[in-house]
């Protein structure tokens, strides 16, 4: 049933448009209008984006989910919608915040408007904001946690338990064979080798790097996974995926930690951003929420030799809240990659050499491949385990 | 890496032209400073005097010398610097390296090329090598072949090359500026000839032939890597304009709007590989793409690898100063080293990303000299550019317009844009929307209005339906709020949601005025809330330190640090580069900023020109990029509150706002409003000269063109006949007779009560020169004059002029009482700071022509001879002085304070400082200005030099020597002289028998010159045959030109193919004893 604005929630200005607020925790509100239905329409952590291409990709990417991004983009949409560059089968984000939000676009791979897609899928939108000041706010107070209000008569809705990991990681959990993943040649006839991957919330273009370097893919949600489980898929290598939130909330599941720890001694492994943090956490070391996150595709991460001097430097895709605290990271983890603006931990290798792990995104989508290698090098574990 | 006090030498590139504007005054201005952080010693040849990159604060040795490979070579011989830095002056910097090194120069003295290697750049510019290298890397690539001078020779050979090409197909000539030589071949018929065309514009090597990506989306990135490989793009640029317009040309956007993120990493990754193939790991380079709007299908059209015109616009537009960068890249730096000066706390290694559109707009200025000149093609046109910020691409846009220093405060109409042009502009045959043109955007919003559909215009212009729909919701916005208008009238609601969607779109209140009337203006008033962002580089990810503002109407707070307890004083810039305001005011601008940065006055600039130094962020203490209109500059004096507004250095622009700078109650700074108005109103500026006793040529004023001709017929000719406010002598002309006077009448339009038209005794017999001053009122300073070697009658920008060297105006009478006379002028208009005086000397009688109470084009020149002389702390040249007294210091404070040669010119001269030192003559230095002409890129000229100003730069000839400085002059001015290295004939053209023979014997000395290299004279009767080495003596050339209208194209079709040309007796003997010059020069090297 279409909600049908009433009069007073029409915008003067825009009469097509209702007007919309952001409403943030530390009391800030926001003011822009809305093509949604009126009523709260979101109740989030509010995340700010710097890209100015790849939306498509920021919007079903799974390690959004929970969130409100506000992208800093002037126009967003202008190259329209195509199923063929999404990273998962829906929309991850709990609501979009644009400055121009275009309900036209220009693309020979569009398919549909990306406001017809929003609204389709019931994703709360607000545009006409001054999005400079508001990622100043953030940038500032660090990520808060707030509401979009549409029109004049918005109730205050029921807020989610971000506290429990199944809310935040549905869709990961849901993955496993879906239909959406099916797309990818999981089984090629010159696929050489078995990977899992352990899914939080996996990005299709993980699975793409994979499937491009001849891998098998199989996935496995993040609380099924055992070691057991991975000797019987024959994986010869692990990837510990993306996904959202915290991954402190794992803690409270030390059986899920020992079992990722045990994974990663036995079978060459690769951890992407959650995953990282994941494998981390499961080796002792301790997470800190960034204040404002690394939400881009412009940031600088130097590779690193083990002095810590810089062997390298990419330009690399990020999506994080949290990282790594280097202050006290275990022995037996090794700093791979510093992130060159604010040092925080990038990429870690264990000692022993059973994984590597990075805070960015190797596989790009969206983003620079600056680091498709990484894949390369997780590839080569695995050839010389099979050849030990 | 070098060692600190090792010296580099830095390649300026000459004058201003098209294609090559200030973007590199500001790159190597740019380039010096991080040449001089590592403590190295530059070195910098360029004779271009008006530019920053020529100060003795920017480089610690500048030579204004010619860009020739010989002269270089000497300076590499004396000075012998440890490297050269080739890629900041665009390509002609790029050539004269490649050249020095094919010479062998390079390696004989042991000098290294920063930052790229000689067979980087032999690839990169060869399109043959550089596309069988695309090939080779399995990179998308245009199909095409290479024509050699030899093809042409081989029957058939042609027809082989282009065999499974369609038409239309692309000629690109190597190693041109600006895509000069190329254009679009659409028959067979006229493949031939236009290859050949190519071919000799390409002197020698061999063409490219291109089947057309006329049409496809057209993006270009600006990377940049570094010796471990980081490699950023420093931004992507789309251009609105489809492929087939230059890109210098196009009108282009930041950040870009149609393409994809996997998109855009194709090309991100093409770009890389391109680095690789080229083993090109350092510096910065600009790549452009193709993408086939329908297919996706992207190809690679070209590489420049060194700093251009879109790195500057890309530096001004992110926030990223690519310039410096790269230098410093190429002295071994790593990106991740350095640090973004905006944040002041992050890595130079990342990719800008701005949550704000810049759109970057060309501006035409030369459809007045070639009819054809409105069609636009491969070959670059415009003479200048705007650069506007908005939160929308609409809102940008329209700023764009306002700013292009038209008279638009909103998007105009193809009739709006056309009633602001002084003339009629072709805009090429049939429909005009479907060829490429200079009214392009104006053409589509009329047929839109008229019911035209977004799909129907996109596919005639190929430019995306995206911009379109932007743009058309901008007119609906317009058609729907000037209809509620008409409805208010009989007393309904405005429509304030069209109105607030205009405003957003960038639409000012002055249009609001226009469009209905002040009350509307009012009425809508309210929705109009400026607010000044900061161009941060990221998107507001980190905290930005510069302050680097723009306005916009969409946000709801501002970032604006208004410095409350400090002196602040604005600075406004003079705008888009056009004929008659170029890189001159930006320079002025620029020492205005310097000097108040000595005085401790919070220095604030406004400006819209991208390519300049005014508009480093870095170089004033406050930037706003901002329209010069009325709207936009009173919005920021209305927040800054400023001590002053400093009008007089940004040419004419600045002063057209000074009454309502005033009405606002912001002081202005130098001359008064009344001084200003003095001199602009005719009438009232003769009345004062008769009571000085001054002479003026007679001068009637009309109010409309019916009034000018019924006069016509009992008037003493010649006259000149020109509208009262103009630049660069728009739409003037000399009339020598009636039926000339009505030609002329007819070429103007815009005549009215508010804009008479002028008809004044013309002195073509006469000398004209240009005086500039500075004064405080109660004391007239000469700082300089300069003589027009050309006659009256020649627009004084476009004059050859000579530097009266102080003895020689001590020996002379008349200067002396012309130097009086000027001085007296500026007293009684009430100047303060510089005034410009024009005269005209015709038996020894004094006639003021003009006077400008503002710098004027000539005082950069006179700045450049004045720091040669004088050892002088920068700020305390002449600008220095001006803006002091503009912000109230007298002359004689000033002198008190040790400004030396302000007190020795009391007694009315120009002094040097260490006059006790100087013995004799033998100091004496002589200088010549030479204007720089655009005509070569134009086919079928009409018209040439002559009252209307169509030069773009100008260039210095400096020696102790006279004829040596006009020669290096010539040389920098681009006059071919013969190659003597091989034997020839010099084709020598007189306009008249008459001139002929008043040449007479030194022609045979120049013959008796040439002929030890094996060249001799030969005299022809019509300019068409002049051959490879030409020389045109038009002695009486205004007299010729009455005579023989078809002269004037004629003449400058050969000065654009760089023959020299002399327009009056003094210059013909000059340049008759500069080739000889130039003949013994080449005796003395062997």
């Amino acid at each position: 049933m279409p909600h049908l604005p009433s009069p007073i929630d029409s915008h003067p200005l825009f009469p097509e448009f209702r007007s919309a607020q952001i409403i943030l925790e530390d009391g800030s509100v926001f003011h822009g209008i809305s093509p949604s239905p009126p009523g709260v329409s979101a109740i989030a952590e509010f995340v700010f984006n710097t890209a100015t291409t790849g939306y498509e990709e920021v919007l079903t990417d799974p390690s959004y989910g929970g969130q409100v991004v506000v992208f800093t983009t002037p126009h967003l949409g202008t190259t329209g919608w195509t199923t063929r560059e999404t990273e998962s089968p829906g929309i991850s984000v709990s609501g979009v915040v644009s400055r121009n939000l275009s309900q036209h676009y220009d693309n020979c791979l569009g398919q549909d408007s990306l406001d017809a897609v929003l609204a389709a899928n019931h994703i709360p939108v607000v545009t006409q904001v001054d999005t400079r000041a508001l990622v100043m706010r953030l940038r500032n107070h660090g990520t808060l946690q707030g509401v979009i209000a549409v029109g004049s008569s918005w109730v205050e809705g029921k807020q989610p338990d971000l506290q429990d990991p199944l809310v935040i990681w549905p869709r990961a959990a849901a993955s496993e064979g879906g239909s959406f993943f099916g797309r990818f040649p999981r089984a090629s006839q010159t696929a050489s080798q078995k990977v899992l991957v352990i899914d939080f919330g996996v990005k299709a273009s993980i699975l793409r790097q994979l499937a491009d370097r001849g891998a098998d893919v199989s996935i496995v949600a993040w609380d099924k996974v055992t070691v057991q489980h991975v000797r019987d898929s024959g994986a010869k290598g692990v990837v510990f995926s993306n996904g959202p939130g915290d991954p402190r909330l794992l803690l409270k599941r030390p059986d899920l930690l020992e079992i990722y720890r045990n994974i990663a001694s036995l079978f060459p492994s690769l951890g992407i951003c959650f995953g990282h943090q994941i494998l981390a956490l499961a080796h002792g070391a301790t997470i800190e929420k960034l204040v404002f996150g690394h939400h881009a595709l412009n940031h600088p991460v130097a590779a690193l030799d083990h002095r810590e001097q810089v062997l390298s430097v990419a330009i690399t895709s990020q999506n994080h809240s949290y990282a790594v605290t280097s202050k006290g990271l275990p022995e037996q983890l090794v700093v791979s990659h510093r992130h060159l603006n604010d040092g925080t931990i990038a990429g870690l290798r264990h000692r022993g050499g059973r994984f590597a792990s990075v805070q960015y995104h190797p596989e790009a989508g969206p983003g620079p491949r600056d680091s498709n290698s990484i894949f390369d090098e997780f590839f080569a574990r695995m050839g010389d385990q099979g050849k030990c | 890496m070098l060692k600190a006090g090792e010296s580099v030498l830095v390649i300026g590139s000459g004058p201003i032209r098209i294609g090559q504007g200030c973007e590199f005054d500001y790159s190597c201005t740019q380039a010096c400073r991080a040449l001089k952080s590592e403590g190295l010693r530059v070195l910098l040849v360029n004779p271009n005097p008006a530019t920053i990159m020529t100060d003795p604060t920017t480089a610690d040795v500048v030579f204004l010398e010619p860009l020739q490979p010989d002269i270089v070579t000497e300076i590499i011989r004396e000075h012998r610097p440890s490297a050269i830095l080739a890629t900041m002056g665009g390509q002609e910097g790029l050539n004269l390296a490649l050249e020095l090194d094919k010479r062998g120069v390079l390696t004989k003295y042991g000098t290294e090329l920063l930052g790229i290697s000689t067979s980087t750049i032999e690839i990169a510019e060869d399109r043959e090598k550089f596309k069988n290298l695309l090939v080779k890397q399995g990179i998308g690539a245009i199909p095409g072949c290479v024509v050699t001078p030899n093809d042409m020779q081989i029957p058939g050979r042609l027809d082989q090359l282009v065999a499974g090409m369609a038409f239309p197909m692309i000629i690109r000539a190597s190693f041109t500026l600006g895509g000069g030589g190329g254009g679009v071949v659409r028959t067979r018929e006229t493949l031939r000839n236009q290859l050949q065309e190519a071919l000799d514009a390409s002197s020698g090597h061999p063409v490219t032939v291109e089947q057309s990506v006329v049409g496809w989306r057209e993006f270009e990135l600006e990377v940049m890597s570094d010796e471990i490989g980081t490699f950023v793009v420093v931004a992507a640029v789309e251009n609105i304009n489809p492929m087939g317009v230059h890109t210098g040309d196009s009108v282009t956007v930041v950040p870009t709007f149609t393409m994809r993120d996997t998109e855009f990493q194709n090309m991100r990754d093409v770009a890389k590989k391109i680095f690789k193939a080229l083993k090109m790991r350092i510096g910065g380079a600009n790549i452009q793409f193709a993408i086939h709007p329908a297919t996706g299908e992207m190809v690679v059209v070209e590489m420049n690898p060194r700093v251009s015109r879109s790195s500057a616009l890309v530096s001004k537009a992110t926030g990223y100063p690519i310039a410096y960068i790269s230098t410093k890249l190429a002295l071994g730096h790593r990106l991740d080293n350095l640090t973004n000066e905006i944040t002041g706390k992050t890595t130079a290694a990342y990719e800008p990303v701005i949550d704000y559109v810049a759109v970057k707009m060309p501006r035409f200025d030369f459809e007045k000299v070639s009819p054809g000149a409105g069609q636009l093609g491969i070959a670059m046109k415009s003479v200048g550019e705007v650069l506007s910020f908005g939160s929308s691409f609409a809102e940008a846009m329209t700023k764009a317009w306002r700013a292009l220093e038209l008279g638009f405060s909103s998007f105009p109409s193809f009739e709006e844009w056309t009633s602001r042009l002084p003339q009629s502009v072709h805009l090429g045959a049939g429909d005009a929307l479907k060829v490429a043109n200079i009214a392009t955007l104006p053409l589509v919003k009329s047929r839109y209005l008229a019911g035209s559909s977004i799909e129907e215009i996109a596919s005639e212009t190929s430019i995306s339906p995206f911009f379109l729909r932007e743009l058309a919701a901008v007119f609906d916005a317009e058609k729907a709020f000037v209809s509620s208008c008409n409805e208010f009238a009989k007393g309904s609601k405005l429509d304030f949601a069209a109105a607030d969607r205009l405003i957003k779109a960038g639409y000012s209140r002055s249009w609001f005025a226009r469009v209905a009337n002040e009350s509307v203006a009012d009425a809508v008033g309210w929705l109009f809330t400026p607010q000044f962002r900061l161009v941060d580089s990221c998107a507001a990810e980190f905290a930005a330190k510069t302050p680097y503002y723009f306005s916009t109407q969409h946000s709801v707070s501002d970032e604006n640090r208004i410095a409350h307890l400090r002196k602040r004083v604005v600075i406004l810039g003079s705008g888009p580069n056009r004929i008659g305001q170029g890189i001159e005011f930006d320079y002025a601008c620029v020492h205005a900023v310097q000097t108040l940065k000595t005085m401790g006055v919070q220095a604030i600039m406004v400006n819209c020109n991208p390519e300049t130094v005014s508009t480093d962020y870095l170089e004033a203490d406050k930037l706003y990029i901002e329209p010069l209109d009325e709207d936009a500059v009173l919005d920021i004096l209305r927040v800054e509150k400023p001590a002053g507004v400093l009008l007089q250095f940004g040419g004419q622009s600045p002063l057209k706002l000074a009454s309502r700078i005033a009405e606002l109650g912001a002081p202005i700074l130098g001359s008064s409003l009344a001084s200003i108005d003095l001199c602009e109103n005719r009438d009232a500026f003769e009345i004062l000269l008769r009571e000085l006793g001054i002479a003026s040529p007679s001068s009637h004023s009309f109010d409309s063109i019916s009034a000018a001709e019924r006069g016509a017929g009992q008037r003493s000719y010649p006259v000149l006949v020109r509208p009262s406010y103009v630049i660069g002598g728009q739409g003037m002309s000399v009339a020598h007779s009636a039926v000339e006077m009505a030609t002329a009448l007819a070429r103007i339009q815009d005549v009215s009560p508010g804009n008479p038209l002028i008809v004044q005794e013309f002195l073509g017999d006469g000398v004209e020169f240009d005086v500039d001053i500075v004064t405080d009122s109660k004391q007239a300073v000469v700082v300089g004059i300069l003589r027009h070697l050309d006659p009256p009658g020649i627009h004084s920008g476009d004059s050859v002029c000579e530097w009266l060297p102080r003895e020689e105006i001590e020996r002379d009478s008349n200067l002396l009482s012309l130097m009086a006379t000027c001085s007296r002028l500026a007293l009684n208009v009430g100047a303060v700071g510089l005034i410009n005086v024009q005269c005209v000397m015709r038996d020894r009688i004094i006639f003021v022509l003009e006077a400008n109470p503002r710098c004027s084009r000539t005082v950069p020149f006179l700045a450049k001879i004045q720091h040669r002389k004088e050892a002088f702390p920068d700020a305390q040249g002449i600008i220095g002085a001006a803006t002091r007294i503009c912000l109230g210091a007298t002359i004689a404070e000033l002198v008190k304070e040790g400004w030396s040669w302000l007190q020795e010119t009391q007694s009315g001269f120009l002094a040097e400082n260490d006059r006790k030192s100087e013995v004799g003559a033998s100091n004496i230095e002589y200088a010549f200005k030479f204007p720089v002409f655009p005509y070569g890129k134009f086919e079928n000229l009409k018209v040439g030099p002559g009252p209307e100003m169509h030069s773009l730069g100008e260039v210095m000839g400096r020696d102790a020597d006279r004829v040596r400085a006009f020669y290096k002059g010539a040389l920098a001015a681009g006059w071919k002289f013969p190659d003597l290295k091989k034997r020839g004939v010099l084709d020598i053209w007189f306009d008249s028998a008459e001139s002929q023979q008043a040449m007479q014997s030194i022609l045979s000395e120049l013959a008796f010159a040439l002929k030890s290299a094996a060249w001799e004279l030969r005299v022809v009767a019509d300019l068409s045959e002049l051959g490879e080495a030409g020389f045109v003596l038009a002695l009486s050339y205004l007299d010729a030109c009455a005579k023989k209208p078809t002269l004037r194209g004629q003449i400058a079709q050969a000065i654009g193919r760089g023959v020299p040309a002399a327009l009056s007796n003094q210059s013909a003997g000059l340049a008759i004893q500069a080739f000889c010059k130039h003949a013994h020069d080449r005796e003395a090297r062997h």
